[in-house]
């Protein structure tokens, strides 16, 4: 890998990094209000000079309507977290501010996450070149507070809106659309597509793209690939403990012992218990994990399986719609990776535990 | 040789732990000393201190996601990504002792 795409890399992990817990934490609250509120528990109170004028929060629906309310403000600041990340990461602490306030205007403007990203390396490249600049002594101290966050977000903001926004929208609207507009068998088809992708490298991007363009469909108000998402994730931890127990004899003890882990690990929905596994095997591991989230994705969409909540396993199934066939479609993903796994797999010597290990090429830098 | 590292992943609960073991274990099996930072979802643990720092012989930067390394002014730095870590522990540790003639 070059140094320069692992560099990009690492701007977007960072970005997206600092992104899951506020997604995650929208996701659930919002699933959470619309659980025990009902599904139109966002228009329960009426706006006066504020949103939260007539509010009480003491009755029921005024409760809820407020749990709804921080959900869905936690997933409007989504974009602009990522967005904020990924130039801080680029060009350090002056990339927040503009981050922030042009993450929010892509994420109000419906270009979105990939308008953020884009944005992102706009102004981590712009703050970059600023800070080069060569200032007299008196206004040096000007630079950080006043000149970076007015200068870069006035010219990075503006590029946006009037370069970007418009063309990146009507993309993400299409293609938006374009999901709506599948119905039976290509529903199935696009939750196989997200399925796959969640069980391709287990946390890795295809994983975190595919969970992105379920969150962002999510976002507006298409629920269904949300359930492709969460099963797709869900399955291989889980299909691998199965694994473990159709194919005994092909495991080591240790194996074993770390696929007992995977199992909790997949019913919360996190994806990377399995990596032990995937990483130590990928040739048998990944196909099998691939089929298995792909099969339980298009089972959750055909069947109108949909999901607020963009993260928590298990803990969300009872706030979906069509819970039981979410399960099924749980078990029956699961149970493909265990059963394709288990007949693939190479019997495990016991000491063959450790994996054979590359030469490694690395620089060292005095920083 | 006196060895520090981070570790920092994108989910920031799995791979920045497993990797914080992998490099003990290595470390362990190689003779060398070892203090693993983890910078995970719930921020700093394990924190290297000032001390650590300036005893150290090379730091090793593990992480998928930005690692702040100006307190590591002057010091030898390198940075791998979290899965050659995954793969090759060792490797990473052969290749330092032999690029740095410790």
């Amino acid at each position: 890998m070059g140094a320069k795409k692992f560099e990009v890399k690492k701007h977007v992990m960072t970005g997206i990094s600092y992104m899951i817990p506020i997604v995650v934490c929208g996701g659930i609250l919002c699933a959470l209000a619309k659980g025990f509120g009902g599904y139109d528990i966002g228009n329960a109170v009426e706006a006066g000079a504020t949103p939260f004028s007539n509010l009480n929060p003491f009755s029921w629906l005024g409760f809820w309507w407020s749990v709804n309310k921080l959900g869905s403000y936690a997933m409007d600041f989504a974009v602009a977290v990522m967005t904020a990340g990924v130039a801080y990461s680029i060009c350090g602490r002056p990339g927040i501010v503009p981050g922030m306030v042009i993450g929010y205007c892509s994420a109000q403007s419906k270009a979105g996450f990939l308008g953020g990203l884009l944005m992102a390396f706009v102004i981590g490249a712009f703050v970059n070149w600023m800070k080069t600049w060569k200032l007299p002594k008196w206004c040096i101290g000007l630079m950080p507070v006043m000149f970076i966050p007015v200068v870069s977000t006035f010219v990075c903001g503006m590029i946006f809106l009037c370069v970007f926004s418009i063309p990146l929208a009507y993309i993400m609207d299409v293609f938006q659309q374009w999901i709506i507009s599948l119905n039976g068998g290509a529903k199935a088809v696009i939750g196989a597509v997200i399925g796959a992708c969640m069980g391709f490298d287990m946390g890795g991007p295809v994983n975190k793209t595919a969970s992105m363009a379920a969150n962002a469909l999510g976002a507006d108000g298409i629920y269904g690939p949300m359930t492709a998402k969460i099963v797709g994730g869900m399955t291989p931890p889980i299909g691998l403990f199965i694994a473990t127990l159709l194919a005994k004899n092909k495991f080591s003890k240790t194996q074993k012992e770390t696929a007992k882990t995977a199992l909790p690990m997949g019913l919360c929905f996190i994806t990377e218990g399995v990596l032990p596994f995937a990483a130590a095997d990928p040739a048998r591991f990944i196909p099998s994990s691939m089929l298995g989230s792909a099969v339980a994705g298009a089972i959750a969409v055909a069947m109108g399986c949909e999901s607020m909540a963009g993260h928590g396993g298990i803990f969300v199934v009872p706030m979906m719609k069509n819970p039981i066939w979410f399960l099924i479609a749980l078990a029956i993903g699961s149970l493909v990776t265990g059963v394709v796994y288990a007949a693939w797999k190479r019997p495990e010597s016991e000491d063959s535990e450790e994996i054979e290990e590359e030469e490694v090429d690395l620089d060292i830098q005095i920083q | 040789m006196r060895i520090l590292a981070v570790t920092a992943c994108t989910a920031g609960i799995a791979h920045t732990y497993i990797a914080k073991e992998k490099l003990e274990k290595a470390a362990r099996d190689m003779g060398d000393s070892i203090k693993v930072e983890t910078q995970g979802s719930i921020g700093v643990e394990n924190e290297l201190t000032a001390e650590d720092i300036k005893a150290a012989d090379v730091i090793l930067i593990s992480a998928d996601i930005r690692v702040n390394k100006e307190r590591f002014a002057g010091k030898p730095v390198v940075e791998i990504p979290i899965s050659t870590v995954m793969k090759s522990p060792k490797g990473i540790f052969t290749k330092i002792h032999e690029k740095l003639g410790m």
